[in-house]
């Protein structure tokens, strides 16, 4: 007996775990299989009860239902409960799926019609960022509103669960959640009590509104005791009615709660909070967190303007000014690579295809949405895709064959995103996704528009952008465009890593070059180099490859005597081709991270470095370049070692992790540790770059000068610098200061680091400053790590320590 | 990649499916072995106690250690291991559940019989509701269970292995005898859908 198509695929996305329209499938079920189909929604139900790892300890249920059923909603389980109503957890029996009601008890009945009549215009309200009303209705003395049912937690539970939120992520969830209350609004509609207890973060990383002030009234007709008197603002407290301008306030003072665990207006009591208003007694966001981008201080503090006609005017302002403060940083740092890019192109004369794509990108990473990096992470449940064929509206020669090539290119990038199942063209499964556009060919140039649908609802649409070429080589618009659309298509489903195909023989070479680059040493450095520059050039949209080269200069220009210009510019330009080519790609965040460290912009690198790490967590170099390249320099020693402790148990036998982790060791006085795992590594690779060396550090720092001058003079990679260091420690200051004076003349520089170290082991202040200044000048971020070496400790408790560390925009602890 | 593979490979080793291994686990296991008895206890434990936290009531999750259940099934099991005959993997699932299910049975009539102990909380007032129950009510969890119990033994084994116990197709596969992973869950569906169909005619 052959079994029935439409069973066997649901009984397949059953077991599998994929989500179902149920309703939509069994609407279209003949009579017979109707009773089946709802058999297994009910199975697909049991089936991910048995799925969730500990659904007891997650969701205390309580068992004090009032009843079993409310019409047509059998009560689960009681999730929460309000001054004016409580939550249920509810199983709708007509559409078999899972609810969330909300209970009101016996109102007065021309509020009742009125909170009914408010649910209705609420269930019109369609954003992504607010919860799906359902129905409202009274049964009995009973008035209910139901609504999508949420797993997550609530803003307030994240913040008690001691989960910080960096001021990044307090921008996106605003930015989120003030077009969310911008749609309340322009429905017609007023929240009435936005706070962070009415906010949930859904396990797959939407920010939602939820809980509307519906039924305020009836709990308390004084307006100011029925919303939460924290998040009130003071025209509410004088008895004036809610507005949308008491919503802005509210979300200004969710924002500012989030930021600093406070709230700008405080007391003990309702009494309290008001005459605090009264008094003006209030505490500005800039003197709670001084440490906050100016910007966001500002954009904050309209909202929470304690006179409405002062306060930002609307939710959809708001949204717009967090939108500026958000792209402002990164954009202003990449006009500035940018422009660098270019001169530098101009200057290399490099070949006309390249330049255009480097201009292109930017423009196009600065359009493109940002999400807040914990939001990035693709969901577990894999989403179908259908790329409709591109419709050709253009009337030039061979542009059919040029739509039909897109769609195949599309259709191919797509197919190597981890989390995407592209479905054959001409199937009829119903899809997550479907991808169609429009292609206008001229003879000049050739613009694409591109959009995305969801007939199961599991994405939001996405309302499409344009994408346009001016070269005129056929085979090259095709992937370009595809890689930019696909690009678009995954910041829009916020993530997904891609696969990549490419000939085995230069997969051979950059797996050869990716083991030499985690050496970090510099005359392999080049090596790399070059063999990361033959793979770009046979796979130009291999961007693990530009990844690689990026970080590979990156070694260069950390270890090399002399900060090389062209080996910065060099290292940008790769970073931003990896990072246009495939900005989910994790190596393409931590190349982007490396460059904005050597550029001083560390809050920048940090962001970089963590969305990397977020995305993948495997790559160890990725963990011991942010140790090398972002924390090492900012001193943060107890970070660095958190992470390497994470990366040697992802890869308990790599030589890099283990040699890294001796260096922050000996940079924190382990010596004992740094020489046991510097010696580990050497017995597994008696050259491996820097291990020896590190031995000898940690001898010399723990006094043992004989046993370390032995080590630093067989171990002449690194420059006399450090027997220098050892005859300074022991009494050889002659023999010291010639080191030091000859330095000049070392071949190829370090002078100035060479002298730093030994003037620090003369305890020489003044000249050890100089050097500093120097080596500032030469290679600062090289200065910034430096100065922090315990060879070096002369200078900590100087005022002029702090001035270079200013100077090098690093924060300073207090 | 290369930690997915990790944790693939760690969560084939925690779901016991090795079939050949544990098949001669249980046979040293049967010689008094008590190495491989522990390995055995191992293999189990886990994925059963997940199950069973859907199954157990909230009064008896607080006062019965979910723990001491599980375990309490797995001594019972395989103290008696030499007459049990192993087929694999999976038929040891679908056998150890039931032993969990009876000993959660005999635990709740243990409570009825003296209602003092029941519910320190002292909102008890039924014999208690698992989370499976309490989400889609307890006669629906009963006519799954009658209608899995109609289902061939294989069928009953995919179910409990698939949706319950939620071991992947590779391990299903192996457990089961299955050639691929893919004709495993050609199986699994037939299973699933039959169940659908058990689970209709009873309701209707």
């Amino acid at each position: 007996m052959a079994p029935d198509p439409v069973l066997d695929e649901l009984a397949g996305a059953v077991l599998d775990g994929d989500p179902v329209n149920w309703a939509a499938v069994e609407s279209k079920a003949d009579a017979t299989a109707t009773d089946v189909v709802k058999q297994l929604a009910v199975l697909s139900l049991v089936a991910a009860l048995h799925r969730e790892k500990q659904p007891a300890a997650v969701r205390k249920p309580e068992r004090e239902l009032p009843d079993e059923t409310w019409g047509h909603l059998r009560l689960l389980e009681r999730i929460g409960r309000g001054a004016f109503g409580e939550v249920y957890r509810a199983w709708d029996t007509r559409l078999d799926r899972e609810v969330a009601l909300k209970l009101l008890p016996a109102p007065a009945t021309s509020s009742a019609s009125s909170i009914i009549e408010e649910g209705r215009l609420l269930a019109r309200v369609k954003h992504p960022g607010v919860v799906t009303i359902h129905g409202a209705e009274q049964i009995a003395d009973r008035v209910g509103l139901w609504m999508e049912y949420i797993r997550g937690q609530t803003l307030e539970e994240l913040l008690e669960d001691g989960d910080a939120f960096t001021p990044g992520d307090v921008i996106q969830i605003g930015l989120e959640l003030s077009r969310a209350v911008g749609a309340v609004h322009a429905a017609g509609l007023i929240h009435r009590d936005i706070k962070a207890q009415n906010v949930i973060r859904s396990d797959d990383g939407r920010v939602m509104l939820m809980d509307f002030g519906t039924g305020l009234e009836i709990a308390a007709p004084a307006s100011a005791s029925a919303g939460t008197p924290l998040y009130l603002a003071p025209e509410l407290f004088a008895g004036q009615p809610a507005t949308v301008r008491g919503d802005v306030y509210s979300l200004g003072v969710l924002l500012y709660h989030l930021l600093t665990g406070t709230y700008p207006v405080t007391g003990k009591s309702l009494h309290d909070v008001r005459r605090a208003h009264e008094r003006g007694e209030r505490t500005s966001l800039g003197d709670a967190r001084r440490d906050l981008p100016r910007r966001l201080i500002h954009a904050i503090e309209h909202a929470i303007d304690p006179r409405p006609d002062r306060r930002c005017q609307s939710a959809t302002a708001l949204a717009a000014a967090l939108d500026s403060v958000q792209r402002t940083s990164r954009r202003r740092w990449m006009a500035g690579v940018a422009a660098a890019a270019v001169v530098f192109t101009l200057w290399m004369s490099q070949p006309s295809p390249n330049d255009s794509r480097a201009n292109r990108s930017l423009a196009d990473i600065a359009r493109a949405p940002a999400v807040s990096w914990w939001a990035r992470l693709w969901p577990v449940k894999p989403r179908t895709v259908a790329v409709l064929p591109f419709r050709n509206l253009g009337a030039v020669a061979g542009s059919d064959w040029m739509a039909e090539g897109l769609t195949y290119e599309v259709r191919n990038i797509l197919a190597s995103v981890e989390g995407l199942n592209v479905l054959p063209a001409g199937s009829d499964v119903p899809t997550d996704v479907v991808i169609e556009g429009e292609l206008f060919a001229s003879e000049e140039r050739v613009k694409v528009n591109a959009r995305m649908t969801s007939p199961t609802g599991a994405v939001d649409p996405w309302k499409g952008a344009t994408f346009e070429s001016r070269n005129n080589a056929v085979l090259d618009i095709q992937s370009e465009l595809a890689i930019d659309i696909v690009n678009s298509l995954r910041l829009k489903l916020g993530g997904g890593q891609r696969h990549y195909e490419i000939a085995p023989v230069l997969y051979m070479k950059f797996l050869r070059a990716r083991g030499l680059a985690a050496k970090h040493e510099r005359t392999i450095a080049a090596e790399v180099v070059g063999l990361f520059d033959e793979i770009t050039v046979e796979a130009r949209s291999y961007a693990p490859a530009w990844a690689g080269l990026a970080s590979a200069l990156g070694s260069i220009i950390r270890l090399a005597p002399d900060s090389m210009a062209d080996a910065l510019q060099r290292m940008k330009l790769a970073a931003l081709e990896a990072y246009r080519l495939d900005p989910l790609l994790a190596e393409a965040s931590a190349a982007m991270g490396v460059v904005q460290a050597h550029d001083l912009e560390w809050a920048l690198s940090e962001e970089s470095f963590k969305e990397a790490l977020s995305r993948n967590r495997s790559l160890t170099w990725i963990h011991t370049d942010a140790v090398l390249h972002l924390l090492a320099p900012l001193g943060r020693f107890d970070e660095a070692l958190q992470l390497l402790e994470v990366a040697r148990e992802a890869e308990p036998a790599s030589l890099d992790v283990r040699r890294t982790l001796a260096s922050i060791q000996v940079e924190v006085g382990l010596y004992e540790e740094a020489i046991q795992n510097a010696k580990w590594v050497l017995a597994r690779d008696p050259s491996y770059p820097f291990a020896a060396n590190r031995v000898g550090r940690a001898l010399a720092l723990s006094g043992r000068m004989d046993e370390a001058l032995r080590v630093f003079e067989e171990d002449d990679s690194v420059g006399p610098g450090y027997v220098g260091y050892v005859y300074a420690r022991t009494g050889r200051r002659d023999e010291a200061e010639a080191i030091a004076r000859d330095a000049a003349r070392i071949p190829g520089g370090f002078a100035a680091a060479t002298q730093l170290l030994i003037y620090g082991g003369l305890d020489d202040k003044d000249r050890a400053f100089e050097a500093l200044d120097r080596l500032v000048e030469r290679n600062a971020w090289r200065a910034a790590t430096w100065m922090l070496r315990p060879e070096v400790a002369v200078i900590r408790d100087d005022p002029r320590f702090d001035a270079i560390r200013r100077r090098l925009k690093i924060p300073i602890p207090k | 990649m290369s930690d997915e593979r990790e944790s693939a490979a760690e969560r084939r080793d925690d779901r016991a499916v090795n079939p050949a291994s544990t098949v001669e686990l249980v046979d040293r296991a049967r010689k008094g072995d008590q190495a491989a008895l522990d390995r055995l206890f191992d293999r189990y434990a886990a994925p059963l106690r997940r199950w069973a936290t859907g199954r157990l009531p909230r009064w008896a999750r607080d006062l019965t250690d979910t723990d001491d259940l599980v375990q309490e099934a797995l001594l019972q099991t395989f103290r008696k291991i030499d007459q049990f005959e192993v087929r694999g993997a999976g038929a040891l699932f679908g056998y150890l559940r039931q032993v969990v299910l009876n000993r959660i049975r005999d635990e709740l009539r243990r409570k009825e019989r003296r209602p003092d102990a029941v519910g320190l909380d002292g909102s008890e007032k039924d014999g208690g509701v698992s989370p499976l129950e309490h989400a889609i009510g307890r006669e629906v969890t009963e006519r799954y269970e009658r209608a899995l119990a109609r289902l061939s033994p294989q069928q009953q084994e995919l179910i409990i292995a698939r949706v319950e116990m939620g071991l992947d197709y590779d391990e299903l596969a192996e457990s089961l005898g299955r050639p691929s992973a893919e004709a495993a869950r050609k199986a699994a569906k037939r299973a699933l859908v039959r169940l659908a169909e058990e689970m209709a005619r009873d309701g209707a």
